[in-house]
């Protein structure tokens, strides 16, 4: 089990009673604000900052990277995850 | 350079469109994320597994926003509650996939969002759910201009094979086929299941005009009244094709049961009716003629007049009372 799940599994009571909505911004079913439309946000080309995907050694250094990272749920467990699809 | 999901609270509103449902938006969700995503590929799907008593609609929520202490937060973009609520968390990258790859795509934290609904991890989902996880990953799709293919299960791109479970109870399959691609406000739904059993529909009735290999609507020939004989659309209404079967029915009635050819032109029948009508009306002057009473006198005139002579008026009378009795018949 990697520290993802154990987030969710091993939540407490603490976790749950803190979920407060007060400060959130809450929209009925019906709310009269206008919701753009995905043609609106494509005229607006929101993602023109994408970039090309990762290729399979991009994508096994990230993962290396993640693993390493204290903050990141990846462990050695994934180590060799895309191994397989070396050519 | 990296990208920040704008459209997160508008596809949620889109997807709780008419459901009752509401969206709830964390605060600064804009700019929460372990920085911003490389591009948007595709969808996954979850489920927190978190424990049956926890009470309240979401309450994975500050887990999902926050993380926990040693694993800091965001895992997911979107969260889904029991009651079908949708909670907006995050526009940027979250840490919900893990090593994954799908539809080319490798690694997909940075190249996907992720959507955690809230679950015991057993598949115990409530109605409400499982009415709007679809709807929630059809509102997503719509605004990154992607197919339903674009949707994949945690269990499904997780690597190595067999790593995830979630979400648990519901398969790619099912949730594709779900998936509705919410239409503006104020107009009806369609989930593409409905729009694959109109393909079909379509398919069964003009043959497959759609110019896309699909094994599933390839097998109709279409009915020979709704195209031009060879597959071609005359984009007939259904209404219209009952008014052609029916002129068609007319047609064959009119010309004495001989089956009218498709699309006999309207000219041309036309030609046939009053043909028809033509034979009628000398039938019918033949018949008066022979079953008049035969003046022989002025019989031997009429011959005389036309320079018959070949036959005496008594012959002819006689030969006019044979039509007579076969006319009468």
């Amino acid at each position: 089990m990697d520290r993802q799940s154990d987030a969710y599994r091993n939540a407490t009571e603490a976790d749950w009673a803190g979920v407060n909505l007060d400060e959130c911004d809450i929209y009925p079913d019906g709310d009269e604000r206008p919701i753009r439309t995905p043609e609106e946000f494509e005229a607006d080309n929101w993602d023109s900052a994408r970039q090309a995907p990762k290729t399979l050694d991009e994508a096994k250094a990230a993962l290396a990277a993640r693993i390493a990272d204290p903050d990141a749920p990846d462990d050695e467990s994934v180590a060799h995850a895309y191994d397989h699809l070396e050519a | 350079m990296a990208i920040w999901v704008p459209w997160l609270v508008d596809a949620a509103r889109m997807a709780v469109a008419g459901t009752g449902r509401s969206v709830i938006v964390q605060p600064g969700w804009e700019s929460r994320g372990h920085g911003g995503l490389r591009l948007l590929e595709v969808v996954v799907g979850h489920h927190t597994a978190t424990a049956e008593s926890a009470p309240g609609d979401y309450p994975s929520l500050n887990v999902v926003t926050y993380g926990r202490s040693d694993l800091p937060g965001p895992l997911a973009q979107l969260g889904l509650g029991r009651s079908g609520n949708v909670y907006v968390i995050a526009a940027g990258l979250a840490y919900h996939a893990g090593a994954s790859t799908y539809a080319g795509y490798y690694d997909l934290n940075d190249e996907s969002i992720g959507i955690e609904a809230e679950d015991s991890g057993d598949g115990k989902w409530t109605d409400a759910q499982l009415y709007m996880y679809p709807r929630l990953v059809g509102a997503c799709l719509s605004y990154m201009r992607r197919g339903v293919d674009r949707y994949a299960s945690h269990r499904t791109v997780a690597e190595p094979d067999g790593r995830k479970p979630d979400p648990a109870g519901i398969s790619d399959d099912w949730m594709r086929s779900q998936t509705v691609i919410p239409p503006p406000p104020g107009e009806d739904a369609m989930s593409s299941e409905a729009e694959r059993k109109i393909q079909i529909l379509h398919a069964q009735l003009v043959g497959d005009g759609t110019g896309v290999a699909n094994t599933e609507v390839d097998k109709y020939p279409g009915w020979p009244t709704l195209t031009h004989g060879n597959g071609e659309p005359r984009n007939l209404t259904m209404v219209d094709m009952v008014r052609e079967i029916h002129r068609q029915v007319q047609a064959t009635i009119a010309t004495g049961g001989r089956p009218a050819a498709y699309d006999l032109p309207d000219d041309l029948l036309g030609h046939v009716l009053s043909l028809r009508a033509e034979v009628a009306k000398l039938s019918d002057e033949i018949k008066a003629r022979a079953t008049a009473d035969v003046d022989e006198a002025a019989l031997a005139n009429e011959l005389a007049v036309r320079g018959i002579s070949g036959v005496s008026a008594a012959e002819m009378k006689e030969i006019l009372s044979s039509v007579r009795l076969t006319a009468g018949q």
